[in-house]
């Protein structure tokens, strides 16, 4: 156990190495550079940015800059963000809690919710409800997100008055306790534009995984031994229907950081999303390689902790 | 449980025949429309004209038909799509099946490739990709989503493919050193083909939101070319006011993903129980 | 007005004992009520500032943010007349002379004028400012626009004094081009360190607003300085706040969850009714834009372009552009047709200058008679087997211009060109500009009430190491010299003459197709009373905003305990 843990955070590593090696190959591929910033007005002067990029490095070819970071980066340094005057440190340090509580909140949301919907619906395919369920949850899918989260801001935060129109919180707005309170205000209408498509996958794959595993034969069996239904239900069956899941929900986590940054964007949040994607735009190298090795790091670790659940949901995949 | 089968198979049905309909469409589109997609008949006086009886959808911000953009929109949104979908299930069955075929360090370097690229968020790439290049053409676009979305297609060819080798079949044809090009094309990819069907159709049905979401961000089809993801980054605002122009590709995209799911499921459940 | 946090944990009853007393505070707390100051603005606006320190400021944003929190020298005023220095307000500098050979120009400053961590301001900063202007590391824009100066020196302690290399036109302009900075704490920074040190993080300013807290691409708060040298300021706390999708930035001010935008698109401009604690101000724009012709040839730019180097081309281009239906269509009534390289608020504005007509019939006999007479099936004129087909640079960011794109597109292919748009996102846009890949390029130039921008946009030689704004290769000596005798004219009427003829002759080359300079409209909070909106440069005067005593406060008006 102990040495394949090992093997798999050395390829955790190695994924970590390849992914913020191409992104750091890419955005140098294309035009611009950081210094270069006006859209009409006057720009930094030609020679100004030829020694600007001579200073830190960005005329040198690519694998050796790569070079460079990485060892920069094993001494703790990431480097300083040219779009945002600070250094890539501290950006990523105030963006990422944003993300996390904003992807946590809503991948908590969509699992319990589906989780729950669809282990229900599942156990009882038959009925008509169930199948609505299903088809609803299908519906939801196919509408793009982002649509999603245009009509979120536009129905209940601006015709309606109820939630405020994007940000983490009030301006200005009040602290301690009834800051707690704002702040959960704010978070409402992205988790649910975040968490609902997510929701409506999870529903149907446990919708479909637990109906397929409630005609199993270990289910008669145990039936036939005289397990309490409950016990059938929620110990054996649930814990066997969550693999798809939980591998699904394993792979999804890239997936996520991608939803992250449209509706980051509409609802002016500021995370991890918004930071890569302004990034690009205003090719800040160090900052998008900061961005994309926290990513990756955290897709990884995403990635083995689901592993992790599956094996314990099914004793069989144990000595997969 | 036979009422559940009876409607479930209306409901494929109806699938299929939207599908079909949108293809008809999209092809027939210059028989079945009166004005160009691209015409702007008076961008002063018959902007964002609601749906009458002389504009079936009405007129967005450039006094354009909608209903006419909307049909030629199918052609290049489901263009794109069938030829991502083709470009990613191409190259996705060949390096799952390669994988399944090849040595065992071959197959692991495969694979941890597959999930190395699978973390890459997708969008991210693509905005990498595009921010290089500036808008794409049609097919360097399309080839893009294709080559950005192949990974998960690896992923079950090569489970499914590590499945079959395992039968008795495949093994014992192994055994007898039937050359691995042989095995692919004669034994394996017949077997995979149910599996490619559901993986294609479901590859379909996320490259349609994905190219709307590219449009959204201003990285689509180049105007004033219609698709749908570009019909709904025209109209960024007063959506509300002005519902005819987010509403019809709306439900055209929800309809063609929707459609394109239940189909996948539908032969999921056929052929994989 | 905060109150103990233990107070919010208290029980029920203990709150409701507490209640009069608590009265009691507010009633005390918020002071005279009729005192129409105090306020907290909040400014939504869909970019962030780039910097803090204003000699490295590049857009707008980066100017309102710099002057917030640095006062100039002295200050255009509200007549906008750069020329001498009728136009300009006292600011740090408190009086200014000229010496006996009108080539030095001595400033002293005022008095009271401190920079925020209380240290007065002395000749010593404005040495400063300059030199971080100059210095070639820093990457200042403004170093090419002072190129009349010399050099900055110290004649006593109040006292310094600004040397012109010769008379021009402008001087003054130049004089609040430089910004004092303080050298007690940047004389201490290495070259080229500026920009990472922590004085840009955390600058030390003197303007009316000091920075409190920044978080990049997210929000800066200022709150005010209360003894300042020119008054305290209307407004508590300011705070810039990004939204980076305009729907949801401008949704915060239906929303009154900010109370200024200060560039509503023509559409949002319609929503305004619904939403009647909005007040609409409009002002006279200070940005054009124009489709500027590439004189050179995109492959190789040695080499004159093969079809747009012809007049007769650009003349027939320029024809066939309907500039009326254009802004009719995109703006309604809130942009006005362009009529040359200036907006008509410039005090060389010539209204009796026309671009060429909308004249399909001309556009189609000049393309005639260039030999194009042949079409193909979709209508697009062909010349000995090739298609006339032109490529135009649309920047994505900039929805006015990708619009107008589209538009035109239409309409130049009803004349049977063929243009083809490359829309491409801001540094590819940019890059592309700069290399000269490009047949035509949707161009936006923001200008300022001084004449010196047109130098960056028209001369053949462009100030020595300035952004290429000069897109098309435009080059004409006639140009060329009118443009420096107006700029070194002593007499605002011979530079008038002079920048017009300068004008004219960009015109009648038909060096561009003139398309629109919008109206600037700006949404407020109705509870703000503002004096005269700036169309320049609006934040100038929100040291002046008052709070209606009788409209009624929000929360975050409340006055904040002091720091």
């Amino acid at each position: 156990m102990g040495a394949s843990l090992l093997g798999r955070l050395a390829q955790g590593a190695l994924v970590v190495l390849f992914v913020v090696a191409t992104c750091f190959a890419l955005i140098r591929l294309a035009p611009g550079d950081p210094f270069f910033r006006a859209l009409d007005e006057a720009s930094v002067p030609a020679e100004v940015r030829a020694a600007q990029l001579a200073r830190f490095g960005y005329d040198r070819p690519i694998p050796e800059q790569f070079a460079r970071y990485l060892g920069n980066v094993v001494r703790g340094d990431l480097g300083w963000s040219h779009s945002r005057g600070q250094p890539v440190a501290q950006a990523i340090a105030t963006a990422l809690p944003a993300t996390l509580l904003l992807v946590g909140t809503a991948g908590l949301l969509a699992f319990v919710v589906g989780v729950s919907l669809g282990a229900w619906s599942g156990w009882h395919a038959d009925r008509p409800i169930a199948r609505g369920i299903d088809r609803g949850a299908m519906l939801l899918l196919s509408i793009p997100d982002y649509l999603l989260a245009l009509l979120a801001v536009m129905g209940p935060a601006l015709a309606w008055g109820l939630f405020p129109v994007g940000g983490a919180r009030t301006e200005f707005g009040p602290t301690g306790l009834l800051g707690l309170v704002d702040r959960l205000h704010h978070l409402v209408l992205p988790v649910l534009a975040l968490a609902l498509p997510i929701a409506a996958v999870v529903t149907r794959l446990q919708h479909a995984a637990m109906r397929d595993v409630r005609d199993a034969a270990f289910i008669r069996t145990a039936r036939a031994n005289g397990v309490p239904e409950r016990r059938i239900r929620w110990r054996h069956a649930l814990r066997n229907a969550l693999v798809p899941v939980l591998s699904y929900g394993g792979v999804q986590v890239a997936a996520a950081l991608s939803g992250v940054v449209v509706i980051e964007r509409i609802f002016a949040w500021p995370g991890m999303g918004r930071l890569l994607y302004d990034g690009v735009l205003s090719r800040d190298y160090p900052l998008i390689a900061g961005g994309v090795l926290v990513a990756a790091i955290g897709t990884v670790l995403g990635t083995m902790v689901a592993d992790l659940a599956i094996r314990w949901a099914d004793p069989r995949q144990r000595n997969a | 449980m036979k009422e559940a089968h009876a409607s479930r198979e209306t409901g494929v049905r109806l699938a299929a025949a939207f599908l079909a309909l949108v293809g008809v469409g999209a092809l027939a589109a210059p028989w079945l429309t009166t004005h160009a997609p691209t015409a702007q008949l008076d961008p002063v006086a018959l902007a964002w004209q609601p749906p009458s009886a002389a504009h079936w959808l009405g007129t967005d911000s450039y006094s354009r038909d909608v209903w006419s953009r909307l049909l030629f929109g199918a052609r290049a949104t489901m263009g794109i799509a069938v030829l991502a979908v083709t470009v990613s299930l191409t190259f996705g069955t060949l390096v799952g099946a390669v994988a399944a075929l090849a040595p065992r360090w071959l197959d692991a370097l495969l694979m941890r490739a597959t999930d190395a690229l699978l973390a890459i968020p997708r969008l991210l790439l693509l905005l990498l990709v595009v921010a290089g290049a500036g808008t794409l053409e049609f097919a360097p676009l399309a080839i893009l989503l294709g080559s950005t979305g192949w990974m998960m297609t690896a992923r079950v060819v090569r489970q499914d493919s590590g499945r079959l080798l395992a039968t008795p079949h495949l093994e014992g044809a192994r055994a007898l050193g039937v050359p691995w090009a042989r095995l692919l094309t004669r034994h394996l990819l017949p077997s995979l083909l149910p599996t490619l069907a559901v993986a294609a159709t479901a590859a379909f049905a996320a490259a349609v939101p994905l190219e709307s979401g590219l449009s959204y961000l201003g990285l689509g089809v180049r105007t004033p070319l219609p698709s749908w993801g570009n019909l709904l980054a025209d109209a960024e605002s007063q959506p509300l006011a002005h519902w005819w122009v987010i509403v019809f590709p709306t439900v055209m995209i929800a309809g063609t993903v929707l459609a394109a799911n239940a189909l996948a499921n539908a032969m999921e459940r056929q052929w994989r129980r | 007005m905060s109150l103990p946090s233990r107070d919010l944990d208290a029980p029920m009853p203990r709150l409701a004992r507490l209640r009069p007393t608590l009265l009691l505070l507010l009633a005390l707390g918020c002071g005279p009520s009729d005192r129409a100051g105090g306020g907290t603005v909040i400014i939504a606006s869909p970019a962030d500032t780039e910097t803090l320190i204003p000699a490295l400021r590049t857009t707008v944003t980066g100017r309102m943010v710099t002057e917030l929190l640095f006062d100039q020298l002295i200050e255009l005023g509200p007549t906008l007349n750069p020329f001498g220095d009728a136009g300009f307000e006292p600011r740090l500098a408190a009086r200014w002379s000229w010496d006996s050979d009108s080539l030095a120009l001595a400033m002293t400053l005022d008095d009271d004028a401190r920079w925020h961590d209380g240290r007065p301001v002395v000749a010593a900063d404005v040495v400063t400012g300059y030199r971080v202007i100059m210095d070639p590391t820093n990457g200042s824009p403004i170093r090419s626009e002072i190129t009349d100066l010399d050099s900055v020196t110290v004649r006593d302690e109040r006292t310094a004094v600004l040397h012109f290399k010769s008379r021009t036109a402008e001087p003054f302009v130049t004089a609040a081009a430089v910004v004092p900075l303080p050298s007690h704490l940047i004389d201490t920074i290495p070259a080229g360190a500026l920009a990472t040190s922590a004085f840009a993080q955390q600058p030390v300013g003197s303007g009316r607003y000091r920075l409190v807290a920044r978080e990049p691409k997210a929000r800066t708060e200022f709150a005010a300085v209360t003894d300042h040298y020119r008054g305290r300021p209307g407004p508590d706390r300011l705070a810039l706040v990004v939204a980076p999708d305009p729907a949801t930035g401008i949704a915060k001010l239906w929303a009154e969850e900010a109370d200024v935008w200060d560039n509503l698109p023509p559409t949002e401009v319609a929503a305004a009714a619904a939403h009647p604690q909005v007040r609409l101000i409009q002002a006279a724009g200070w940005d054009y834009t124009f489709i500027a012709f590439n004189y050179r040839d995109p492959s190789d730019t040695a080499r004159a372009h093969p079809l747009l180097a012809d007049h007769a081309m650009r003349a027939a281009l320029s024809h066939a552009v309907d500039r009326e239906q254009l802004v009719r269509a995109l703006f309604d009534t809130l942009a006005r047709p362009l009529l040359g390289p200036f907006v008509r608020a410039q005090f060389t504005a010539d209204t009796t200058l026309a671009p060429p007509a909308f004249d399909t019939t001309a556009a189609n006999r000049l393309l005639d008679s260039l030999g194009w007479t042949a079409r193909d099936r979709a209508g697009i004129r062909r010349r000995g087997g090739r298609p006339l087909r032109l490529r135009a640079l649309v920047p994505a960011p900039s929805a006015n211009r990708v619009r107008a794109s589209v538009l035109v597109q239409e309409q130049l292919r009803r004349v049977g060109v063929d243009l083809v748009i490359e829309k491409l996102e801001g540094q590819a846009f940019g890059a592309a500009r700069d290399a000269g890949t490009f047949d035509l390029v949707f161009h936006g130039v923001g200008t300022t009430p001084s004449v010196r921008g047109l130098r960056t946009t028209w001369a053949s030689r462009t100030p020595a190491g300035n952004g290429r704004l000069n897109a098309g290769n435009f080059r004409d000596t006639t140009v060329d010299a009118s443009l420096e005798a107006g700029l070194t004219a002593l007499d605002p009427e011979r530079t008038r003459t002079q920048i017009r003829t300068a004008y004219r002759r960009v015109i009648d080359d038909a060096a561009a197709i003139w398309l629109y300079e919008p109206v600037q409209v700006a949404g407020v909070h109705r509870r703000f009373v503002t004096p005269a909106w700036r169309s320049d440069a609006w934040w100038r005067t929100i040291g002046e905003w008052r709070l209606d005593p009788a409209a009624t406060r929000l929360a975050r008006d409340a006055r904040p305990t002091a720091p």
